[in-house]
C-alpha cells in the first residue's frame, strides 16, 4: 500500500504544515492549506461525544488528533490508526510528540498483532461497548476505509463476542467464587489488620529492578511489612526472601501454576473470592480475605461466609490493590520496590518471574513516559493504567508518606523517590515482629469467630435449595426462548405474542428471584456482560427480531447451563 | 429604466451579502464532516452564485457604472475549481475554495459595487 502514495507536505496560510497526498493520479490535502488547526477544531467539535472511546482512522499531520484530544475526558481514549507509514512518520515530524498523553493510543494499520493486543485491552476496560469510528478527511479517498472497518469489526467480534471463553471465564470465575467458600469461612478480614500498624509497609512487585533489591528486603524483615504482589512471590521466595503477606486476586490457573512448586505456607495469603481455588486449596497456612469494590456480589457472599471480608478498591493490578490494603494496615511510610511500570534495562518483568517479556517482543503500542532518573521510559498500555490508578488513588487520598524506591522506573506523581537503602536507613530501624503480631491478628479473630463445620453443610443446602428454584425456572425460559426463536423466524405473529406473554411471567419470576438471591447474580452477572457486547448493527426489522430472540434464548439457555454448573460445584463440595 | 437598473444593484449587493455567509456556512459544514448536507446547501448555493452572475453581466451589458469595477472571471474560475473538488468529493479542498478564496473574492466584488 506504500507505494501507492507520495507525500508532499507544504507550509499553510497559518504557517502551519499541511499534507498534499498524491494518490492513483489524484492529488488531496488531507488538511487545509490555509488554517489546518482552526479546520480540525471545527471537526472535532462536531464529532466528540464525551464518554466514548473514539477510533480515528487517519492521523494526517496530528491536527484532528490533537483537536480531540483537548476535548478529551479524564477517563475518555483515542485509538488512531494510520495506515500509511509514511504519513505516520510526517506526523512524527510534524507534531506527534504534543500527542504523548497516556489517552491517546497511535497504531498503525499494517501491525495486526499490536493492533488487537491494544483492542484486547480496550475490551478489557470496557471502552469498546462505547466506541465510535471517524475517519479523517479525505482519508476515504486514499485507502480502503471498509477493510479497517471490518478489521475492527473482526477484532471486536474476536476479543469480545468470542462468547465461549467469556462463558469458560463466566463458568471459572464462577468457580472460584463457590469453591472458595469452605476458605472464605475459615480466613480471617482484611478489616482485621485495619489500623493496627504504624511500621513501613514495603509494596514489592516484579519489576526489573527488583533484582537489585533482593538483599535489601532480606534485611527489613523485622522493620516493615513486607507485602508481596501476585507474581513478585515466587522470585522472593526463590531468592529467599519472605514476605509477610501474599496478595493475590488472580482467578487464572497459570497464577497457580508459579506458586505450584513454592513452600510458603506460614506466610499469610491475602486474596478477593475470585482468586484461583487451588491457589487456597494448597495454602494450607492463614488467610485474610477481602472484597473488591463494585463488585455486586460482596454483600451476598459476605452473609453467605457470616462475616464483613472488608473492601479494597477495584483496580487493573494486584500491585494497585496492594497499595490501598497497605493503606489499611498502615499509617506509616509505604514505599515501592520493584514498581517500574515500565521496561526498565528493555524488560518488563524481572528475571524469574514468568511473564518476562523484552520491549522488542512485547508486541505492544510503547508510550514513552517519564521515568525517575530522567531518562526515556518505554511503558505498554498496561502500565501507564497502573500508573494512573496510583496517581488517582494518591491524589485522591494524599499522604506524604509514599516512597518510590524503583529509581529507574515511571515517575508516579503522589511519591517521593528515593534509594531503598535510604528508606530503610531513615524509616526501618525499629525492630517489630510483625509474623506474630500478624498470628495474634489472625488468632484473635479465629478464637471469637471461627465458623463451624455444620454452618459449611447447612450454608450448603440453603444454596442447593436456592439453586432447585433458579434452575426450575430457567429451564422453562430456555424452552420458551427457544421456541420463541424458532417462531420469529417463521415469522408466525400469533404464537409469538403467546410466548412473549408466557416469557414476561417467567422473566419476572427470575427477576424476583435475582432480587433476593445472590447465587442468580453471580450467574447472572457474567451473563449481562456478554450480552452487552453482542455485536448489534443496523438492519431491517425481521433481522433485529430475530437478533433479539437469539440473544433471549442464549441468555437463558446459559443462564440454564451455568445453574446445572453451579449445582455440580455445590454437589461436589457437599461431598468432599 | 434607472430605478430598475438600482433595483438589480440593491439585489446584487443582497446576494452578494448572502452568498458570503453561505461560503462560511457551508466551509464548515464540510469541516464538520457532514458532506450530505454541505453537498445540498451547495446546490442552492450555486443557484444563488449563478443569479449573482446573470445580474451582473446583465448590469454589464446596460453598462451600468455601478458594476464597471467587477470582475467575475477569478470567481468564474474558482468555480470550476470547486466544481472539480465536488467530482473528486475532495471536501478539506472545497471548504478551503469556499472559505478563504471564494469568499474573499465576493468581498472584493462587494468592495468594488
Amino acid at each position: 500500500m506504500e507505494e501507492q502514495i507520495t507525500l508532499q507536505i507544504e507550509t499553510s496560510k497559518s504557517g502551519d504544515s499541511t499534507l498534499k497526498v498524491y494518490h492513483k493520479e489524484q492529488v488531496y490535502y488531507l488538511h487545509s492549506k490555509y488554517y489546518p488547526a482552526r479546520e480540525a477544531e471545527t471537526w472535532a467539535n462536531s464529532f466528540y461525544e464525551e464518554g466514548k472511546l473514539s477510533i480515528l482512522i487517519g492521523i494526517g499531520l496530528g491536527y484532528y488528533a490533537k483537536a480531540l484530544v483537548e476535548k478529551l475526558g479524564q477517563d475518555d481514549r483515542i485509538l488512531i490508526i494510520e495506515p500509511y507509514e509514511k504519513i505516520f512518520k510526517a506526523a512524527q515530524d510534524n507534531s506527534l510528540a504534543e500527542l504523548n498523553d497516556p489517552r491517546v493510543i497511535f497504531c498503525l494499520e499494517k501491525d495486526k498483532e499490536m493492533l488487537g493486543n491494544i483492542l484486547r485491552s480496550l475490551i478489557q476496560q470496557r471502552f469498546l461497548q462505547n466506541s465510535k469510528v471517524f475517519v479523517a478527511p479525505n482519508y476515504d479517498k486514499i485507502t480502503d476505509v471498509a477493510e479497517i472497518n471490518d478489521q475492527l469489526k473482526r477484532s471486536f467480534k474476536d476479543y469480545s463476542v468470542d462468547i465461549n471463553t467469556k462463558l469458560l471465564l463466566a463458568h471459572d470465575w464462577q468457580r472460584n467464587y463457590l469453591k472458595n467458600i469452605k476458605y472464605a469461612m475459615q480466613s480471617c478480614p482484611l478489616t482485621a489488620f485495619e489500623k493496627k500498624f504504624t511500621c513501613p509497609v514495603i509494596i514489592v512487585s516484579a519489576g526489573p529492578s527488583l533484582q537489585e533489591e533482593l538483599e535489601n528486603l532480606k534485611k527489613i524483615y523485622h522493620h516493615a511489612i513486607i507485602l508481596s504482589a501476585g507474581s513478585a512471590t515466587p522470585i522472593l521466595l526463590k531468592n529467599d526472601v519472605r514476605p509477610h503477606m501474599i496478595v493475590s486476586i488472580d482467578g487464572h490457573i497459570k497464577m497457580f501454576e508459579h506458586l505450584e512448586e513454592m513452600d510458603y505456607e506460614e506466610i499469610p495469603l491475602c486474596y478477593a473470592p475470585i482468586t484461583q481455588h487451588k491457589i487456597l486449596e494448597q495454602h494450607t497456612g492463614a488467610k485474610i480475605i477481602f472484597q473488591a469494590s463494585g463488585i455486586d456480589i460482596a454483600d451476598w457472599y459476605n452473609s453467605v461466609i457470616g462475616f464483613e471480608t472488608g473492601i479494597v478498591t477495584m483496580a487493573p493490578s494486584v500491585a494497585n490493590f496492594c497499595l490501598d490494603i497497605a493503606f489499611k494496615l498502615t499509617s506509616g511510610p509505604i514505599c515501592f520496590v520493584g514498581q517500574d511500570l515500565g521496561y526498565v534495562g528493555g524488560f518488563s518483568h524481572a528475571e524469574g518471574n514468568n511473564n518476562r517479556v523484552s520491549k522488542e517482543n512485547a508486541k505492544l503500542e510503547m508510550l514513552l513516559v517519564d521515568s525517575n532518573d530522567g531518562n526515556p521510559l518505554y511503558a505498554g498500555y498496561d502500565f501507564v493504567l497502573m500508573r494512573e490508578w496510583f496517581e488517582k488513588y494518591l491524589y485522591e487520598d494524599s499522604r506524604n508518606n509514599i516512597y518510590n524506591a524503583s529509581l529507574h522506573g515511571a515517575k508516579i506523581a503522589g511519591t517521593h523517590v528515593i534509594e531503598f537503602e535510604r528508606f530503610i536507613d531513615e524509616y526501618c530501624q525499629e525492630k517489630i515482629d510483625i509474623k506474630h503480631r500478624f498470628e495474634e491478628i489472625i488468632e484473635s479473630w479465629n478464637e471469637t469467630n471461627r465458623s463451624k463445620k455444620d454452618d459449611f453443610d447447612r450454608l450448603m443446602k440453603e444454596l442447593q435449595d436456592s439453586l432447585y428454584k433458579i434452575k426450575k425456572t430457567t429451564k422453562i425460559a430456555s424452552e420458551l426462548s427457544e421456541e420463541l426463536l424458532r417462531k420469529v423466524k417463521q415469522r408466525d405473529e400469533k404464537n409469538i405474542n403467546r410466548l412473549l406473554t408466557k416469557m414476561s411471567k417467567v422473566d419476572n419470576k427470575i427477576m424476583s428471584l435475582k432480587n433476593k438471591d445472590g447465587l442468580l447474580l453471580l450467574i447472572i452477572q457474567l451473563m449481562v456482560d456478554i450480552l452487552i457486547l453482542w455485536d448489534e448493527e443496523d438492519e431491517d426489522e425481521y433481522k433485529k427480531r430475530v437478533k433479539i430472540a437469539e440473544k433471549n434464548w442464549f441468555f437463558y439457555s446459559n443462564l440454564y447451563n451455568m445453574s446445572t454448573t453451579v449445582e455440580e460445584i455445590l454437589i461436589d463440595e457437599i461431598q468432599s | 429604466m434607472e430605478r430598475q437598473i438600482q433595483d438589480l444593484v440593491d439585489s446584487v449587493k443582497e446576494c452578494l451579502a448572502i452568498v458570503i455567509d453561505e461560503s462560511s456556512d457551508i466551509a464548515e459544514t464540510f469541516q464538520a464532516g457532514d458532506t450530505g448536507k454541505g453537498n445540498q446547501k451547495v446546490l442552492g448555493y450555486l443557484e444563488n452564485i449563478s443569479c449573482l452572475l446573470s445580474a451582473i453581466d446583465a448590469l454589464h451589458r446596460g453598462n451600468s457604472q455601478a458594476v464597471a469595477n467587477v470582475k467575475t472571471d477569478t470567481l468564474q474560475n474558482l468555480l470550476v475549481e470547486m466544481e472539480q473538488a465536488m467530482l473528486t468529493r475532495d471536501y478539506v479542498l472545497l471548504a478551503d475554495i469556499l472559505q478563504y478564496e471564494i469568499k474573499e473574492v465576493l468581498g472584493e466584488m462587494q468592495g468594488a459595487l
